[in-house]
């Protein structure tokens, strides 16, 4: 359940509990999140009278109704009943909660509520280290919960009758050391012809944010009739704009799609103010992320949602390392890997920095606003510098790897103890040794040379014939050395002495999805992945089952990542195999409906199980949702020059489809799909075109037009 | 060793300064809190103390990773202990672990916040600092995560005799 600012993780039975298989054993994630921070463990509640109180749960458990924004469950206990619901907000850093109890005997004048509250107060961002020593303080309504700059307050009303810090009964007032959970007990008194109600709001995240806001908790309490549509409407605003999928022929992929936008959202995240983004995943990711917003942003732009694009390479391009920064893992140009608010950040990735000037390109493209590179323009050229830097000046190949050595030998001699991990290198595979010049790093360093050379021709500059020249050196150096003969497939790696890593990886057919390969090649490596030591039934794997180092257990050598398939459907699409395309996507969509709107990072490699997973990843919706706009359908804007492209790529069973609400810089445009045809409407100023592999049309305003496109032959 | 050591912290102060102004103080601030948070979030500074045969020391969690480990090592002041040597006991088990019972199949599970308990044979050790660093290697992520700290131990042999 989320609201933006913060999120909670509860349960089917409304308990604010998961116990979740985490790096390889059950670990408990229920709890509050806010501002890249845990705030507790499982809030569990008890009801009933002093002393005979009973905890809300699956024994109690009745009805659940639930949405991205809350969740309600009712309870039945001897002779009461209780809802508990708990709501997002919109604009404060946690969440409200409402118990409301009723008597279904009409005995009881009073009921007992006692809330157990396990503290945490652990940033996310550093895995694994939670805080044992709190200062707890009664103020007012507020209790409060600091530790080492985190902080939440908790209000209610009506006040504790009673308090026990780890058993033992505290009266308030101040408490410093060390802490595991504190009880809390209500008494509520219940009128004769109605519930009894309990209301609290937990928030906060940085303690600044707690103690910058002395009545916020309070202001929260008395807005309580508000609580439920102020959650909802956003949601509501939202999901009325979403462009609308229709596949006929294959209805699950199309409830696939509306699902998966709806847990797109559940990702948006404004940490605290002027820092926006989108949080990597649940439960452990919950902090923003800049190479997984990467994959994220094409997809919120096809939601329509220009102005969180915009904010969020704001941000991103706010934490541009200014000048080599090792203690953090940064070196002049680099956009950050990870930023929580305070702010916290860190660099140190091979690959974060060359995945922006690709946005900044769509931006333009979708807005069809030249003006949009302005802003960037000084620092594209220090994401060029970055790159250049790290290109091997012999071979013209993008480097990769030593990235946290860099960082470990910074802070060697750094205080009385050090931590580190053993990794070699900063892929989007990091635990796997893919040193130096890794294929999909080279596929992107290629993009990324192109968005620029771009982005430097519609700014006016003079840069861009440069920038191609080199792009396509460091092409014709690709093609030579990376072609895989024995497995027509792409070796993984290089190398620094040119040895190729022939180790069979999904990350190959990133080349393909780029354009780097094509043709017979680019058929071949897609052919080649689909075999089933990488290909399973419920994905593509991060390594071939038949390589020795193979496990299906491990994280980047072996396991099924859902990225993994999407770039096996984008590459599909990209050389026109649409049945295989599709076939991949609802692997996808599948994943979606079986998971209730959630998405997977990864699975076991030898059996569709979550294995070391968060349940939401960005990964595994966005990039899905991408390649239905320019996979499936085949959608290229290119708003600047009035046009949008669309070369569709539908199976040869199916019979329609339809995209509804798609919107394009000042406009909309609605598309629908019969074989051979595609009919187009615009509602927008001006007309737009319609560009197809054939031809093109102009679509006047409010008028539908159809395109002549591909007709696909049935394979025989 | 001092000329380098003067480096290392003029390189830091530069490198601070450097955050501060690219990023606002406030940036800096919230790196040192963080910075001080892992100094102390993790080892419980003080619990290296002399056993019978040994040491003992604990965390209050597991450093940087959690979950499930195939293979727990100690180093004692440079020395790789052998692991039948050493044990480590999460909070919430009966017993204490033998390092070298851990494997795949039988992992020791270090949830976050977790205190554990650590003891190992070792010589007599002299009381004053020493350096011991853990090895932790996940069931799920290859890459070794490590811990390295160094305390004063009190009641070494030197206070025992």
């Amino acid at each position: 359940m989320t609201g933006g600012v913060a999120a909670a993780i509860l349960s089917a039975d409304g308990s604010f509990s998961l116990r979740w298989d985490t790096r390889g054993a059950p670990l408990e994630w229920g709890g509050v999140y806010s501002q890249g921070v845990r705030l507790c463990g499982p809030w569990s509640i008890a009801v009933g009278s002093p002393g005979e109180v009973v905890p809300l749960g699956p024994e109690t458990f009745r009805s659940l109704r639930h949405w991205r924004w809350g969740v309600e469950s009712t309870h039945a206990v001897a002779g009461l009943s209780a809802v508990d619901e708990v709501l997002s907000l919109p604009n404060v850093p946690g969440v409200a909660r409402r118990l409301t109890v009723r008597s279904t005997d009409g005995t009881a004048p009073v009921v007992r509520v006692e809330a157990e509250l396990p503290l945490s107060l652990a940033p996310v961002l550093i895995e694994g280290v939670s805080p044992h020593d709190y200062d707890l303080t009664t103020r007012g309504t507020r209790l409060q919960a600091t530790a080492h700059g985190s902080a939440f307050a908790l209000e209610s009303d009506p006040l504790p009758t009673q308090m026990a810090v780890d058993g033992t009964n505290w009266i308030g007032g101040r408490r410093s050391g060390a802490t595991k959970s504190i009880r809390i007990a209500y008494d509520v008194p219940l009128p004769p012809n109605g519930p009894g109600v309990l209301v609290w709001t937990l928030w906060g995240g940085l303690e600044a944010t707690v103690e910058g806001a002395p009545d916020a908790g309070r202001q929260i309490l008395e807005r309580q009739a508000q609580w439920q549509p102020e959650a909802e409407r956003p949601w509501q605003q939202w999901a009325s704009r979403v462009p609308r999928l229709e596949t006929p022929d294959d209805p699950g992929l199309a409830q696939g799609f509306g699902l998966a936008t709806g847990a797109l959202r559940a990702l948006y995240a404004d940490p605290e103010p002027g820092m926006t983004g989108l949080v990597a995943g649940y439960p452990w990711y919950s902090a923003l992320w800049f190479r997984d917003i990467a994959w994220m942003l094409p997809a919120v732009l096809w939601m329509g949602d220009v102005d969180r694009v915009v904010a969020t390479l704001a941000t991103a391009f706010r934490f541009q390392a200014p000048n080599d920064l090792s203690l953090l893992g940064g070196t002049t140009g680099e956009l950050p890997m990870q930023l929580s608010a305070g702010p916290i950040f860190l660099y140190g990735t091979s690959d974060t920095t060359l995945y922006y000037p690709g946005i900044v390109r769509r931006l333009v493209r979708h807005t069809g606003d030249a003006e949009r590179v302005r802003p960037y323009r000084a620092a594209l050229a220090d994401v060029l510098a970055w790159g250049v830097d790290k290109v091997d000046p012999g071979t013209g190949l993008f480097t990769n790897g030593g990235e946290v050595a860099a960082m470990k030998t910074a802070s060697g001699e750094v205080g009385r103890v050090h931590y580190g991990i053993d990794a070699f290198d900063t892929t989007i595979w990091d635990s796997a040794d893919r040193r130096n010049h890794a294929v999909d790093l080279q596929a992107l360093w290629w993009e990324c040379l192109d968005a620029l050379a771009d982005l430097e021709e519609l700014s006016g500059g003079h840069g861009g014939r440069d920038l191609r020249a080199r792009a396509a050196a460091g092409r014709s150096t690709f093609l030579e050395r990376y072609r895989w003969v024995e497995e027509r497939y792409l070796y993984d790696s290089l190398r620094r002495d040119g040895t190729p890593r022939a180790n069979l990886r999904p990350n190959a057919l990133r080349a393909v999805e780029l354009g780097l390969v094509e043709g017979a090649a680019a058929r071949a490596v897609c052919d080649r992945a689909a075999e089933d030591d990488l290909t399973t039934p419920w994905g593509l794997r991060t390594l071939s089952a038949r390589d020795s180092a193979y496990d299906p257990l491990a994280y980047h050598e072996g396991q099924v990542w859902s990225i993994a398939t999407a770039w096996a459907a984008a590459a599909a699409f990209r050389i026109g195999h649409a049945e295989a395309g599709v076939r991949y996507l609802d692997v996808l969509a599948g994943h979606l409906r079986t998971e209730h709107g959630y998405a997977n990072e990864c699975y076991r490699g030898d059996r569709p199980e979550p294995f070391d997973s968060c349940f939401l990843l960005g990964f595994s919706v966005a990039p899905f949702l991408t390649s239905v706009f320019e996979g499936l359908w085949g959608l290229t804007p290119m708003l600047h020059q009035g046009t949008v492209r669309c070369q569709p790529n539908f199976p040869a069973s199916w019979h329609s489809a339809s995209l509804r609400g798609i919107r394009l810089g000042p406009g909309s445009l609605d598309l629908g799909w019969v074989p051979g045809v595609v009919t187009g409407q615009w509602t927008g100023p001006g007309s737009l075109t319609l560009e197809g592999e054939h031809g093109s049309v102009q679509l006047a305003p409010g008028v539908p037009t159809a395109l002549v496109v591909s007709r696909v032959t049935p394979p025989s | 060793m001092r000329v380098h050591r003067l480096g290392i912290d003029l390189g830091l102060l530069r490198e601070g300064l450097q955050i501060g102004r690219g990023f606002g103080l406030h940036s800096l601030e919230e790196m040192a809190r963080i910075a001080l948070y892992l100094e102390s979030a993790v080892y419980d500074r003080g619990s290296l103390r002399p056993i019978p045969d040994g040491i003992a020391f604990a965390l209050h969690s597991p450093p940087l990773r959690m979950g499930a480990f195939q293979r727990v090592s100690l180093t004692w002041d440079g020395r790789l202990l052998p692991l039948v040597d050493c044990t480590a006991h999460p909070v919430d088990l009966p017993a204490p672990v033998r390092l070298d019972t851990i494997d795949r199949p039988h992992p020791l599970i270090l949830p976050v916040g977790e205190r554990i308990e650590f003891a190992a044979v070792v010589p007599p050790p002299e009381a004053g600092p020493h350096t011991i660093r853990v090895d932790l290697e996940s069931v799920a992520i290859p890459p070794v995560v490590w811990f390295q700290l160094t305390d004063h131990l009190r009641g070494g042999s030197e206070a025992r005799d």
